[in-house]
């Protein structure tokens, strides 16, 4: 069957730059008086300021990972760390600067808080300079904000929190992103509340040769409910960007979060992010992630089902294009009775592109009756491609139930003659078999993000088959 | 401690199954003689003009023998007690010839290492079974193998042992429609640790690979697999399966799996399977409601669960042992 070899599509919705124009930008590079300047400009409590530091020294003596892509391109001496806009925070776009009100505009953000969100957070390089929240969510004790000001204003809650889910030395990239930390959203849903409308924090990193490390924090009290979102996005330039941003999730004794994120960073962009959740007894935390744009991608969320009857279920779709490196899964860990796991990852290389599953199930020893199943498919459009699929899994309770399954290979010819037989193009029916393939994903989203990642998913296969 | 038994491609070191320790339990070799070979002529010399295949055996320092491999299964019977033993055989299977070979190894207070290399040519095929029965012997089995056009491998080995069983094999199905199967069966039990790593590589078109894995753990045993297929870019139409199925006798016992599938050709089909856990409940339970008390119908059940490597043994008289041998694990009773 003849194959559709076109040229990559290179213009993207979010692939607009702003002039690199900032209220104060960080020399290049890394070391203790970096470290001591990002927490001056932000005014920080002295046990912040030590928090940072040991992060640093624990950075400095731990080696780059001995596996996954290659990062040997990443020099923190060619990277700018922290990058003020020069906004203040506003609670309304109205006060927001054009340029960057502009860019949110284009991004579909205000819309989108008008239309279904419950509140919003914008953060521009290194600081939030947008951020609401209903009114009637304040009065019923729903805390929205960003992190510098929980720190300020709530800190014996971030102190209890911060850094106890992820913590300094779990890696080398999150002791980087402990140093110089900036941005991000803090949330605590109070016992008992449900919030029926989402709230989304966005995350634009515009300024060049610079890296955004924003730390979300998120409570949900016992028997709360909560479904936040997550976007991220940046221009394209010539050099190397770092995102190194770190999400840690709390939810209490039957709570329930909904962690939804679609990252489309832009492909000079080096993603090493870090998204972890401890889940107490009877507690659900459901991850929905689609991961599209970006150079090099490192992205393992991981679940802790800490508590008895906790559950967690990961839903996940990456989409590897011309010289990007998409190295994404999931890991969980059983530790209390009677937990559950779902995990369903699908991956789509093209043109090139490097697709990785990889994957951690734990159960631990008194991790009586867990269950855990998996299934990952990986979908190649072409030969230049590639498709790995790295599953560990560490076993250690006997009562345990858990599968796995993984399939690889090329769309099924059949399936296209089938579609061709009932009156679609070749190049028709291929978009349809990709799109029913990342279904799974899409169907977990509201329905104004699966759009978007429909249109995501057809920027990307118009390069190749459209 | 020493790393060896390397993944074929890493993940993370936390993950615990890049590699498997050993302290060091190589140990200094002794003469050894007490092996029998039966069913095969033996030369000391190159045979000339050589119409079957042929087993290029040595047992380290002191035996190096040519077996003359004809249709006949031939069998290689070791018994170490006390013993310290380096075997290396390569096995050679000239174009269009066929051959099944057994080695039936059994060991106690030794330690054992084993190479053994399958050299298949064009249209040749080899049927090898290893069965390996040790107590409180380390051993090390490392296979390799490469397949031409039309070339077949069938390898299964059987281990059942309470130390450290360390197997490693790496086969490359070269030529166009070579195929390997590999099957393994094992129960480790007390404080054993068996670290599987097989590794076959889809190189030509059409080719085939095959892994099928199925264990038991008693006691406090661990196993570690690591099953890897890897499609080379140009092994189009090829095919790979991996099925892995641990069932834990014990709550003591834990398993560690790494299924993998490396894909860099698009017109491939790869899939991977693999589950671990206690029998069911439920199939148990109807055993034991038709009469059969609760060791016998474990026993049943993990025979079945071990059927698709049994009938890949072909010595009836050795199929019979490994049952006998799942039985005698089933009522704690020694190998």
């Amino acid at each position: 069957m003849a194959k559709t070899e076109l040229d990559e599509l290179n213009t993207n919705i979010y692939d607009f730059k702003k002039k690199d124009d900032y209220a104060y930008k960080m020399k290049k590079g890394l070391n203790a008086n970096i470290v001591k300047e990002i927490s001056k400009q932000k005014n920080e409590p002295e046990w912040m300021l030590k928090l940072r530091l040991q992060a640093l020294e624990i950075y400095n003596k731990l080696s780059l990972p001995d596996w996954g892509p290659d990062l040997s391109e990443l020099d923190m001496n060619n990277l700018a760390t922290y990058v003020k806009p020069k906004s203040e925070q506003k609670s309304s776009w109205e006060q927001v600067p054009d340029d960057i009100k502009d860019t949110f505009e284009r991004l579909g953000i205000p819309k989108a808080e008008r239309d279904y969100l419950a509140g919003v957070g914008a953060q521009y390089d290194s600081e939030v300079v947008y951020h609401s929240i209903k009114d009637e969510l304040i009065k019923q004790g729903v805390i929205y904000t960003d992190i510098d000001t929980a720190i300020k204003e709530y800190p014996e809650m971030v102190k209890k929190y911060f850094s106890k889910c992820v913590p300094l030395a779990d890696h080398k990239f999150i002791a980087l992103h402990y140093a110089v930390f900036s941005g991000g959203s803090f949330v605590y849903v109070p016992k008992g509340k449900k919030l029926e409308m989402p709230l989304q924090s966005y995350y634009r990193l515009n300024s060049p040769e610079s890296g955004q490390f924003e730390h979300t924090l998120i409570v949900v009290d016992e028997g709360a409910s909560l479904h936040f979102i997550e976007g991220c996005s940046a221009p394209k330039y010539s050099k190397i960007n770092l995102h190194a941003g770190c999400v840690e999730l709390f939810v209490k004794k039957n709570g329930y979060l909904r962690y939804s994120t679609i990252e489309n960073w832009s492909k000079n962009m080096l993603n090493l992010n870090t998204k972890k959740a401890i889940i107490d007894s009877g507690g659900e935390v459901d991850w929905v992630s689609g991961s599209f744009g970006s150079k090099i991608s490192m992205l393992y969320p991981m679940s802790i089902l800490k508590g008895d009857n906790s559950k967690t279920e990961f839903t996940g779709i990456s989409f590897a294009g011309h010289g990007q490196n998409l190295d994404t899964g999931f890991k969980v860990v059983h530790i209390g009775k009677n937990t559950k796991s779902v995990i369903n990852s699908r991956s789509i290389s093209k043109n090139g592109g490097i697709s990785t599953y990889r994957s951690f199930v734990y159960v631990m020893k008194n991790a009586q009756n867990a269950k855990c199943s998996v299934s990952c498919d990986g979908l190649m459009l072409d030969s230049k491609s590639r498709s790995d699929t790295i599953p560990v899994s560490n076993i250690q309770n006997q009562s345990v139930v858990f599968s796995h399954e993984a399939t690889v290979g090329k769309i099924s010819e059949e399936a296209i003659f089938y579609l061709m037989t009932r009156g679609l193009s070749e190049e028709d029916a291929k978009a349809l078999i990709v799109k029913g393939f990342s279904n799974p994903v899409s169907k977990e989203l509201p329905m104004e993000y699966a759009v978007e990642m429909n249109r995501l998913i057809n920027l990307e296969l118009e390069g190749s088959i459209g | 401690m020493q790393k060896i038994n390397k993944s074929p491609v890493l993940t993370s070191n936390n993950f615990g199954i890049n590699y498997f320790f050993v302290e060091n339990v190589f140990e200094k070799l002794k003469p050894f003689k007490n092996f029998k070979i039966t069913n095969c002529d033996t030369q000391e010399k190159e045979p000339e003009n050589i119409t079957y295949p042929i087993c290029e055996f040595s047992v380290r320092p002191n035996v190096c023998k040519k077996l003359c491999l004809n249709e006949s299964t031939a069998k290689v019977e070791f018994n170490l007690d006390g013993d310290s033993v380096f075997n290396e055989q390569k096995i050679e299977v000239k174009s269009g010839l066929k051959t099944k070979i057994i080695f039936d190894f059994s060991a106690q207070n030794s330690f054992l290492f084993n190479k053994i290399i399958f050299d298949l040519k064009e249209e040749s095929f080899c049927d090898a079974v290893f069965v390996i029965n040790t107590k409180n012997t380390n051993n090390f089995l490392n296979f390799e193998s490469v397949l031409q056009k039309n070339a077949k491998l069938n390898l299964t080995f059987a281990t059942f042992s309470n130390t450290k069983s360390i197997f490693n094999v790496f086969s490359k199905n070269l030529g166009e429609n070579s195929e390997t199967n590999l099957n393994t069966m094992y129960i480790t039990r007390e404080g054993g640790k068996i670290d599987l790593n097989l590794f076959v590589q889809n190189i030509g078109k059409n080719t085939k690979a095959n892994i099928n894995s199925n264990g038991a753990l008693l006691d406090s045993a661990e196993k570690s697999f690591k099953g890897t297929i890897d499609f080379l870019k140009g092994a189009q139409k090829s095919f790979g399966a991996e099925k892995e199925y641990c069932v834990l006798l014990s709550s003591g016992a834990i398993s560690k799996s790494l299924p993998m599938l490396l894909c860099g050709e698009e017109d491939v089909t790869g899939s991977h399977s693999s589950s671990s856990g206690k029998l069911d409940e439920n199939q148990l339970f109807y055993l034991m409601s038709r009469g059969l008390n609760k060791k016998e119908a474990t026993s049943l059940l993990l025979k079945a669960k071990f059927n698709s490597g049994l009938k890949q043994i072909f010595d009836e008289e050795l199929k019979n042992k490994i049952l006998e041998k799942i039985d005698r694990s089933v009522y704690g009773k020694s190998f």
